[in-house]
């Protein structure tokens, strides 16, 4: 007679069928609550969806947001069912979740939006640190750290919740930080921050409208590389626009051009200066050793020499000009206007 | 260390490198692993594997009458410390929740624990020194607390399945 193993019994595996039965029996008589891993939440936070105010309310119907595994509708069909409103979003590409569903490859409520933790358990459950707050439509990349130098954490702006965000956070913030600066900002625009705000530490503002138009280089500018300290509309209104209050500072000539940059510069590159050279011509020289301002202008722009450059030494010049002394051949343009050995 | 209860050491050793790679999840997440996550489901995973490992092997082992799998007390201890650390295991992957079926599952993971710690007792306690029919009275206690060992394993097995179907339908293959 084959030996067989230990572990099998008779009396085992009619504990185990029975055992079995009455599972079963429970779950037909009581619904298949046994096998819930915990209480659904049960705060009603709005109107009633789907029939319930809140996720307890669906009792025993587990089938309302598990379809069974063989079905082609997955739970997050199951809870769009209910929240048509998000289900809207994600379908027109706006809000949040519009965003965040077109930012994965297989859009899932249940990564941030978990059940069964209880009564009150919370219905989202996010990692701030990872949390891609840009998909929001407001970067954090200018709220990394408090005014007092803490790491920002979410409950400073989302005191009540992730779902709200009353913009007077804003306010008593930054008022905190200059109170002066605040009032007289919202004096100008008003408390919806938000209109203008996307927290990349710019604000949309269509500056096109504006008389100081930022092309080239400009249109990268933070706006407080221009606006420094403006609060109200009054300060942006105020703000400078010659060229000279800001680029002081850049100037390579010392002033020696005059302040109107834009008359030879341009936003697109300091570089690419246009200058009317008329009283000499620019391409003179050689294609080998092309004249550069330096090479004339030593010194400043006001004066200029011709003794800089290969032939033009003062001993090849006096050869040159027989009677004449090099104080007579100071001003070499008065007689070789066109740069020619000919006076041409 | 003594050669008597040496099995029971081993077992603690594994229950603390368990503990171990658990608390650095734990510290991770600032709370236990859910049941459903990654951790939740390997240690687990592994856990069932061990219990399985425990109703089994040793008994298998028992069939053999040669020792080329090695002696059947050391397949006692295996048993013993299989028996230790995969229902730890178990009950890590808990995270301390024991909601209805789970939470019976996890009960009779317990009770069939606490019955075996039972029947070691048992073994070493019950003398067999011959001439006072110490050995058949060690066999009938034996049998008898096999009698209840068992069916419980077999209750606890029952559960479990019914556990994993139920957690892989409205879980684990949930799209």
């Amino acid at each position: 007679m084959t030996k067989r193993p230990g572990f099998v019994s008779a009396t085992g595996i009619v504990v185990a069928v029975v055992l079995l039965l009455g599972i079963l029996t429970w779950d037909l008589v009581r619904g298949p609550a046994l096998f819930s891993p915990g209480p659904l939440n049960a705060e009603a936070t709005g109107p009633a969806l789907g029939g319930v105010t809140d996720h307890a309310q669906l009792g025993d119907d587990c089938g309302a947001c598990h379809p069974a595994p063989s079905s082609s509708a997955t739970m997050a069909d199951r809870c769009l069912h209910c929240h048509e409103a998000i289900g809207a979003e994600i379908a027109a590409k706006k809000g949040i979740h519009g965003r965040l569903a077109g930012a994965q490859s297989s859009p899932s409520c249940r990564g941030c939006h978990p059940e069964h933790h209880g009564a009150n358990g919370a219905l989202t459950s996010l990692d701030g640190a990872t949390f891609a707050h840009d998909l929001t439509g407001f970067s954090l990349r200018g709220h990394q750290e408090t005014a007092k130098g803490a790491k920002f954490a979410c409950t400073d702006c989302h005191p009540h919740g992730y779902t709200t965000f009353d913009q007077s956070i804003c306010s008593d913030c930054h008022a905190a930080i200059n109170a002066g600066f605040m009032s007289r900002h919202e004096a100008s625009y008003g408390k919806d921050c938000l209109a203008c705000h996307d927290g990349s530490g710019g604000a949309n503002v269509d500056h096109s409208k504006f008389s100081f138009k930022l092309t080239g280089k400009h249109a990268a500018v933070a706006c407080k590389g221009c606006h420094s300290g403006a609060g109200s509309l009054q300060d942006f209104q105020n703000t400078p626009q010659d060229c000279y209050s800001c680029h002081a500072k850049d100037d390579e000539h010392d002033g020696a051009y005059g302040r109107q940059c834009g008359d030879c510069h341009t936003p697109a590159d300091w570089g690419e200066a246009t200058f009317d050279h008329a009283v000499f011509p620019l391409d003179h020289g050689s294609e080998e050793r092309k004249a550069t301002c330096q090479t004339c202008h030593p010194t400043d722009p006001k004066s200029y020499t011709c003794y800089g450059c290969h032939e033009h030494t003062t001993g090849n010049v006096l050869n040159e000009h027989e009677g004449k002394s090099l104080a007579e051949l100071a001003d070499c343009i008065k007689c070789h206007p066109g740069g020619r050995k000919g006076g041409d | 260390m003594p050669k008597r209860g040496r099995e029971l050491w081993y077992a603690l050793a594994a229950i603390v490198a368990v503990t171990a790679l658990y608390a650095l999840a734990y510290f991770q997440a600032s709370a236990f692993p859910a049941a459903s996550g990654l951790v939740g489901h390997g240690i687990g995973i592994l856990g069932f594997v061990l219990m399985l490992m425990t109703a089994t092997l040793y008994s298998m082992r028992k069939l053999r009458t040669d020792a080329s799998w090695g002696s059947t007390a050391s397949w006692l201890k295996f048993h013993m410390v299989t028996g230790l650390v995969g229902p730890y295991m178990v009950l890590l992957h808990t995270a301390m929740k024991f909601q209805g079926l789970a939470g019976l599952t996890m009960l009779l993971t317990v009770v069939v624990v606490a019955s075996g710690l039972v029947g070691r007792y048992l073994y070493t306690a019950v003398p067999r020194t011959a001439g006072d029919g110490g050995v058949a009275t060690k066999r009938r206690v034996l049998a008898t607390w096999h009698t209840v060992h068992l069916p419980l394993t077999w209750a606890l097995f029952a559960a479990a399945f019914v556990h994993v179907v139920a957690e892989l339908y409205y879980a684990t293959l949930q799209r």
